[in-house]
């Protein structure tokens, strides 16, 4: 039996919340321990900023579950800032520890001159397309030129590049957009705001045995 | 109808009550819930907003970004508030631009009607410093008229500005985009009436700049 919990640690769910709904009937909002302790699938969203975001998850002892939950039977998708939270540490204001699941670091996009005259520009908003690094189930049923809505200013540097399912290419950067490791999926930019292919996504998660 | 623009391709969703700020009102709420029911794209909401309260009724009920242009004239500070509470990502400036002169386009407000003495090149300066994440600027003289787009004001913009540019007013069909040079004049296009009145489609659109090689997400 599925048992689905979208973390709650403010911002706006709605739009998550509804695009789970058009494939689950019964999930739960919530930051309530025993909740996360027992589901089989996590979301973890994330808006505004990673110190925060991570103050809030300390404050509320999730960061301690999230970090040994057995993510070999546990799915677990972090979205934008909550992938980035998966991380080992983001420069984000300064410097603070994230929850470590996946190996690597946040660091602020840097254009390069020549992306500055392409007028590049950071936060980078909009849709990309998604260039695949690996095969993954997350992928079933998604057509080859997939493209995706991404919001940041941030992104991801991974120390194992087999934990990258996908990057962007961003004027002189690369920029990664889906990590995986075990059960454990993020994606830099919405699959709740990238049409029907990003509702897809979320679907394939949602059924990952 | 905002969910047939959903399945036929649209990038965004752009939701503007034109006259709010002119009858003082801003009741998007109730079409916002049922947009962010059925469509899953970003829902940009604009119209009426007067306060950072406004603007997040508006969040809270599924806008992920909102434009603001006629409280912003009268009080530009309303831009900061609005970044520092939401972030810029979630601020879009509305710029409504009149031509007066050769090279010299006017802001207005209050859908049009209500003229300034704010030159839109140092407005978009102001509303980009106050912390705005991107621009929708629409040409008043283009808007409503299909008379096509407004090139010139396009560059003009985009050539000063750092943040995303989208441009409204005037598409007459698409062989309008034929004028665009892969859209190094602005970042995207905001299209209204020749799909309300079924004159063609997005995907007719997208298909069409496809064909002409402009860069767009099919």
């Amino acid at each position: 039996m599925k048992k689905i919990v979208i973390i709650n640690c403010g911002g706006n769910l709605l739009s998550l919340t509804r695009a789970i709904e058009k494939f689950e009937n019964a999930f739960v909002i919530s930051s309530d321990l025993n909740e996360i302790k027992n589901a089989t699938h996590i979301f973890l969203p994330g808006v505004g900023a990673f110190k925060k975001a991570m103050n809030i998850l300390v404050e509320k002892n999730l960061k301690n579950i999230l970090q040994n939950l057995n993510y070999r039977k546990v799915k677990l998708m972090g979205i934008c800032l909550g992938m980035q939270l998966l991380l080992e540490s983001s420069e984000e204001n300064g410097f603070e520890n994230g929850l470590g699941l996946i190996k690597g670091n946040v660091e602020k996009i840097k254009l390069s001159k020549e992306d500055k005259k392409n007028k590049l520009k950071v936060p980078n908003i909009g849709w990309h397309k998604i260039i695949k690094d690996n095969k993954s189930k997350i992928f079933h049923g998604i057509k080859e030129d997939l493209q995706c809505y991404f919001v940041h200013s941030y992104h991801a540097k991974l120390k194992n590049s087999e934990d990258s399912l996908a990057k962007i290419e961003y004027g002189s950067n690369y920029l990664t957009s889906i990590v995986n490791k075990d059960n454990i999926y993020g994606c830099q930019f919405h699959p709740e705001k990238s049409g029907l292919d990003g509702l897809k996504l979320i679907k394939n998660f949602l059924e990952i045995q | 109808m905002q969910k047939k623009y959903f399945d036929d391709g649209a990038d965004e969703l752009l939701l503007v009550d034109c006259v709010a700020s002119l009858y003082g009102r801003n009741n998007l709420v109730d079409i916002i819930k049922k947009a962010s029911n059925e469509i899953f794209i970003p829902i940009t909401v604009g119209g009426g907003i007067r306060s950072v309260e406004d603007a997040e009724k508006l969040f809270a009920n599924g806008a992920d970004k909102i434009s603001i242009n006629s409280k912003a004239i009268i009080e530009p500070e309303i831009i900061n508030q609005l970044t520092n509470s939401f972030g810029s990502q979630a601020v879009v400036s509305s710029i409504q631009a009149k031509k007066i002169d050769e090279n010299k386009w006017l802001a207005f407000y209050d859908n049009g009607r209500e003229k300034t003495e704010k030159d839109i090149i140092e407005w978009t300066k102001e509303v980009q410093d106050r912390g705005a994440g991107e621009i929708l600027i629409t040409s008043i003289d283009n808007d409503g008229t299909k008379n096509g787009f407004d090139i010139e004001l396009c560059e003009k913009i985009n050539s000063i500005s750092e943040i995303p540019i989208i441009y409204s007013g005037g598409m007459k069909s698409k062989n309008d985009l034929k004028n665009f040079d892969n859209f190094s004049e602005c970042d995207g296009i905001a299209v209204a009436s020749i799909l309300h009145y079924n004159e063609t489609s997005i995907s007719e659109i997208k298909k069409f700049a496809e064909n002409i090689k402009l860069k767009v997400r099919v």
